[in-house]
């Protein structure tokens, strides 16, 4: 490899120890891109996330109390096997019969006290139509 | 260190440099960002693709905002404006609002699909309340209410006009507008936009992302999606459709773009009397329609040629709804659309130009000889 003026930029020695370089930051770029993470449930209340959980990490069930708009009470429990909303204050329930979310991508909404619970993660889908 | 060495040393260390500039350029054309609001009384989750997505996803979220102010029958915009004066004075609009294209094209919808979708269904949604305490209607209020309804009993008539806009660069242009004046005819009678309503805040999502000239976006209103440009992988956009008798989804559909929207009878229901009651209603009968299908997904490809088709996607699913398989699929083949239908015994039928895009995931359901 030879600079502006001939000179050499690297000597022969020198050159695997720049191609290892490379190498790493392309592999740090791959790396970041396409390694995989847990499923992770995201809990917004009015567009804002005020609970995320990798799923993987937890050991069993666990129940989150969420105050919701106007301060609806909504409850949602998260397992390593999925999320659901298992109880909520508002009269028609949408987000309870929603059920089990087991998959990346799935979302609950509570719309009267604006609370979702989505599960986020490898392999999701970029929307869901029902 | 010798100077041959510092030479070196002051190359190697641009070439990283350019290197990381390299990176952080790829890493920002191809940016992820996110935002979550609500309209159109539903959860509405944006997602775009590289540099100016946020601005983009904001802008989209106002004009959604903003259309739902012109065209709920709840806000205080055009729609509430005439049904305020039903059975008076036409309300006049012009195309800085939309308000008439977007009826123009809806009219069109009820009358091709024979009155199964028909936006004046205001008096009888009312009665219903599913959005708020849902009942079902004594009969005589019913039959009185189902009077009001019906699309040809709306009047529209447009006009085209010439008005000047002054430009930013202070030149003066003149333009050709549309002017619609628009009347429902009898008293009472009232416009409701909400089976469209999801789909319509799709097609203004869009609008501004192509203004906003992004690479790529999904915006999900409720079950209503739009699917913008395309992603930094170039991969098809995977929509997961939701199991309508389960949990979870029914299968995923891979598309180049467009929009998709889905009419069932498991979104929202009530039950009285040990009998449930879901909320897509034949505007012919009254009732929640029964056709014999639980859901019908409708996509309109992105080379549709129509000025609303996130609108025409969800009014088509409500419409394909009531009329069940047979008749459904002749309605969409004459605009160009695809849709999934399943009926009660899990039998799902898929129009041509969704074979190879719509895979079955969950259990329980069957395939039937494709629609023809």
């Amino acid at each position: 490899m030879r600079g502006l003026a001939g000179r050499k930029l690297l000597a022969r020695r020198e050159l695997p120890v720049f191609l290892a370089l490379l190498l790493a930051a392309g592999g740090l770029l791959l790396w970041t891109r396409l390694a995989p993470s847990g499923s992770a449930a995201v809990v917004e209340v009015d567009g804002r996330e005020v609970l995320r959980q990798e799923l993987g990490r937890l050991a069993g069930p666990e129940e989150h109390a969420i105050t919701g708009a106007g301060g609806l009470r909504v409850t949602v429990e998260l397992s390593p096997r999925g999320a659901r909303v298992a109880d909520a204050g508002c009269p028609d329930k949408t987000c309870v019969r929603t059920g089990h979310l087991t998959r990346a991508g799935q979302s609950a909404v509570c719309l009267p006290g604006r609370v979702v619970l989505r599960l986020e993660g490898p392999g999701a889908a970029d929307a869901e139509t029902y | 260190m010798t100077r041959k060495a510092k030479a070196r040393l002051l190359w190697a260390g641009l070439f990283l440099l350019a290197l990381g500039l390299c990176l952080f350029w790829f890493a920002r054309q191809n940016a992820e960002t996110s935002l979550q609001t609500f309209a159109m009384g539903s959860y509405v989750r944006q997602t775009a693709w590289g540099p100016g997505g946020k601005a983009a996803m904001e802008a989209a979220s106002q004009a959604a905002a903003d259309l739902e102010n012109r065209i709920s029958w709840r806000r205080e915009g055009d729609i509430a404006k005439m049904n305020s004066q039903a059975g008076g004075e036409p309300v006049t609009v012009d195309e800085s609002t939309y308000t008439g294209e977007l009826l123009e094209e809806l009219l069109e919808l009820c009358e091709r699909s024979g009155g199964a979708l028909d936006i004046t269904i205001g008096p009888v949604s009312r009665l219903w309340d599913f959005d708020g305490e849902p009942r079902v209607p004594g009969e005589d209020e019913l039959k009185e209410a189902l009077a009001l309804v019906g699309h040809t009993k709306l009047s529209m008539e447009s006009e085209e006009y010439m008005y000047g806009e002054d430009r930013a660069d202070g030149s003066h242009m003149d333009c050709l507008g549309t002017r619609y004046r628009v009347s429902l005819t009898e008293a009472d009678m009232a416009l409701d936009l909400g089976a469209v309503g999801k789909g319509a805040a799709c097609d203004a999502a869009l609008a501004q992302y192509q203004e906003a000239g992004v690479k790529g976006a999904v915006i999900a209103v409720g079950g209503s999606i739009g699917l913008y440009g395309q992603k930094p992988d170039g991969k098809a956009f995977r929509v997961s459709v939701r199991d309508p008798e389960g949990q979870g989804s029914m299968g995923v559909l891979e598309l180049p773009g467009g929009f998709v929207s889905t009419s069932g009878s498991y979104e929202k229901y009530f039950e009285q009397n040990r009998e449930k009651y879901h909320h897509i209603l034949d505007p012919r009968t009254g009732y929640p329609a029964e056709s014999g299908l639980v859901s019908v997904t409708v996509w309109c490809p992105p080379e549709m040629d129509w000025k609303w088709p996130g609108a025409l996607s969800d009014g088509l699913a409500t419409a394909c709804f009531v009329l069940g398989l047979e008749d459904g699929q002749k309605l969409l083949e004459g605009y160009g659309a695809e849709g999934i239908f399943v009926d009660g015994d899990g039998a799902i039928a898929v129009t041509p130009g969704l074979e190879g895009r719509f895979s079955l995931t969950a259990p329980g359901y069957h395939r039937e000889a494709d629609a023809p």
